[in-house]
């Protein structure tokens, strides 16, 4: 099928040959044949790696029944906006993307990334769309799990991310997406039911993409009083002049980590960030907004208990600092509730729930409409 | 199985139904299979897990009204066709998918047939339309990936018209312009899906900044009919222009949208009812409730337009935008507790009870 697939533009081709003069036509069929054969290696729309596949089945495609060893040489040959699947369980090595492309571990099948230098999968094209499904990440010395450098939208689905703690050390790190001028691309990172385990910050964003998190764990390891993660997201922004769209949904975060979500803003630009239906158990801050910049955050459906400080809303000079908003959340067990300092801002919607802290903090009336 | 009067009744009239199959070898087995490795010529060994079939499109012609297609290893298996009950089943470990380079990748019509779709994958690679239904009773789609069905704007995830009950469950919908599209009569319910789009400002390729224009589109259009949604629990990427969308240009039908325990919006409206223009729009009844509904400068997180009614309760509306509108004849009914950082216009406030 894959091959057939790779023929399509030949035929195609040559039906639009087909009103042409016949003595027009058997050069063309030749031109098309070395054509054919020299895009063969970058042609079909689904491949395949398998622990007993060998990387000289490129000839073939990395077909089901002649697959390919690794992610990389299984992309070689896969067409832009194709997929890669692990037809069984073992080690694949770290490797880069350039082009859209899906890359899929089925549930049942445990493909494993070891990271001892670097990244292990990096993201690095403009304007792609890349989606990562069912990878196991485990860093042995590696800098960060997902290196996200350039590229439309990047969805990390099901996946496994563990100990990337070093410093620096991150589960997901995002830089410097490209963006030509406001609004004009809005890179998007979307993490989706996956577990970050003990990386240093599990999503590290500077000057990045936008990013929605769904039924994501960020999981660190509490000894004594040190913690393996610093922090569960980081949403940190220098320069940016753009609106930029931060949502987190229905995760949790355990109390390893020491400030579940941080969100700076040094730039220009808005951020808007909404935390919903998430728990935050017993690191140091729960939620922390910094910045001169003017950030929006609400936090709705939430519980945020045990922690140093549930909520920290602080300006950092002249602007309009973040705004946090407070609706029927639960604000229990905490040394300070809330705490808004220096140019920053809290509200709450009087429908949340404060309980057993050291002091509840202030936050501003407002009523629900 | 213990040897009881009933059971052997069971025994006797199985072996009398596999007797009054036996003599129809092409259309006579209650499960059929699919492999990578298989045979299309294994027809005549009726796809066995031992001699499976290579595509879903012939397993499905010695398959029984009511039966079941199972793929039992990983590979590419092709669009097909359906015209007659039947469940068609990746497991979990196997990959199935299905690249669609023209039209839909699983045509579905035949007058009071039930489909079911587990686990499949289908990706877009020049088709319009992964999924796309014109008649039966009922379709359940459960964990189905869907994506890259953005080349024109009126293309679609999964499309159906109809009266037909249409189940969504589990799955993902990604840069696909119209993500779950129902209309002329369908009700649907789709719960825990995700729908992801990109926003790119310079334009995507259906010709909007949008590579999802909607997540759900419930519509109707032939003036007649009831066309419903109920969405829970499901999440739209702030690259969906409009998360959850009612649309009823004709009167004399009506569209019922319910959303409840989802998230959606930020740059476009998340919840939305629009009359496509028209000058004598159709009823629209809308509820959102415990939903996470954004919106950036200059956009409604709701917008009710045309002979539109949208209550909405318990419900977070954030960000820069407007938190809820009503115009050109819609009305957005709040009851007093929702949760705004920006305040609306037109709105109606209703009590609680």
């Amino acid at each position: 099928m894959s091959a057939a697939k790779a023929g399509g533009g030949g035929r195609t081709t040559l039906a639009a040959c087909a009103g042409r003069a016949l003595s027009r036509i058997a050069p063309a069929i030749g031109a098309l044949a070395l054509a054919w054969s020299a895009t063969a290696s970058a042609s079909v729309v689904r491949s395949f790696v398998a622990t007993n596949g060998s990387d000289s089945n490129t000839a073939a495609n990395c077909a089901p029944t002649t697959p390919c060893r690794t992610f990389t040489a299984a992309l070689g040959v896969t067409a832009a906006g194709g997929e890669v699947i692990a037809l069984n369980s073992g080690g694949y090595g770290p490797f880069t993307v350039t082009q859209s492309a899906t890359i899929v571990a089925p549930p049942g099948v445990y493909a494993g990334i070891v990271v001892a230098s670097g990244a292990g999968v990096t993201v690095n094209g403009a304007g792609i769309t890349v989606t990562l499904r069912g990878l196991t990440i485990n860093g042995t010395g590696g800098s960060s799990g997902i290196a996200y450098v350039n590229g439309l939208a990047l969805n990390v689905e099901n996946l496994t991310i563990s100990n990337f703690s070093g410093s620096g050390g991150a589960g997901i790190l995002a830089t410097a997406i490209q963006r030509t001028g406001a609004g004009a691309v809005n890179a998007s990172l979307r993490v989706i039911d996956s577990v970050v385990l003990d990386c240093l910050n599990g999503i590290d964003v500077q000057d990045g993409p936008n990013v929605s998190v769904v039924r994501t764990r960020f999981l660190g390891t509490l000894a004594g009083s040190a913690r393996s993660m610093a922090t569960g997201l980081l949403y940190a922004v220098a320069t940016e002049s753009d609106t930029q769209l931060v949502t987190v949904v229905d995760s949790v975060v355990n109390d390893g980590v020491g400030t579940a979500f941080s969100v700076q803003n040094g730039g220009s630009g808005a951020i808007v960030m909404a935390i919903d239906r998430t728990v935050v158990r017993g690191g140091s801050v729960g939620v922390s907004a910094t910045g001169a910049g003017k950030t929006t955050l609400t936090i709705s459906n939430c519980v945020l208990a045990g922690l140093g400080t549930a909520v920290l809303s602080q300006s950092a000079g002249a602007g309009p600092g973040p705004a946090v908003y407070l609706n029927n959340d639960q604000v229990f067990d905490d040394t300070t509730g809330v705490q808004a300092a220096a140019g920053g801002a809290v509200d709450s919607f009087g429908n949340n729930a404060f309980g057993k802290n050291g002091a509840d903090g202030t936050a501003t009336a407002l009523p629900l409409e | 199985m213990i040897p009881t009067p009933f059971n052997t009744l069971r025994t006797l009239a199985l072996a009398a139904a596999l007797l009054a199959t036996a003599g129809n070898t092409w259309a006579g087995v209650a499960r059929t299979f699919v492999s990578a490795g298989g045979s299309d010529a294994n027809t005549t060994g009726n796809c066995a897990p031992t001699t499976p079939c290579r595509t879903f499109a012939t397993a499905l012609g010695v398959t029984n009204a009511g039966g079941e297609i199972v793929a039992i290893s990983s590979g590419g298996y092709g669009p097909f066709a359906i015209a007659q009950s039947v469940t068609v089943t990746v497991p979990q470990g196997v990959y199935a998918g299905i690249s669609v380079a023209s039209g839909s990748g699983i045509t579905i019509a035949g007058a009071g047939i039930s489909v079911t779709l587990r686990g499949l994958t289908i990706n877009g690679a020049g088709g319009s339309t992964a999924i796309s239904m014109t008649s039966g009773a009922s379709l359940s789609i459960q964990g189905v990936q869907i994506s890259n069905f953005s080349g024109a704007s009126g293309d679609a995830g999964i499309q159906v018209s109809g009266a037909t009950a249409v189940e969504v469950l589990d799955s993902v919908v990604r840069d696909t312009s119209c993500g779950i599209c129902v209309a002329n009569g369908a009700a649907l319910t789709v719960s825990r899906t995700q729908f992801l789009g990109t926003y790119s400002a310079s334009g995507t390729a259906n010709g909007t900044a949008f590579s999802s224009i909607y997540g759900v589109l419930v519509e109707s259009s032939d003036g007649a009919s009831t066309t419903s949604a109920s969405v829970f629990d499901c999440f739209a990427s702030e690259g969906v222009e409009q998360a959850y969308a009612a649309l009823n240009p004709a009167s004399g039908g009506t569209v019922d949208l319910v959303v409840e325990r989802s998230t959606g919006g930020a740059l476009g409206p998340a919840v939305s009812a629009t009359t496509g223009g028209s000058a004598a729009p159709g009823a629209m009844k809308l509820s959102v409730s415990h939903s996470q509904l954004g919106a950036v400068s200059g956009v409604a997180a709701i917008s009710a337009a045309g002979a539109s009614t949208v209550g909405v309760a318990d419900a977070n509306t954030f960000a820069l935008g407007t938190g809820a509108t009503s115009g050109l004849g819609g009305q957005v009914v709040s009851f007093g507790n929702n949760a705004t950082t920006i305040a609306g216009s037109g709105i109606t406030v209703v009590p609680t009870k």
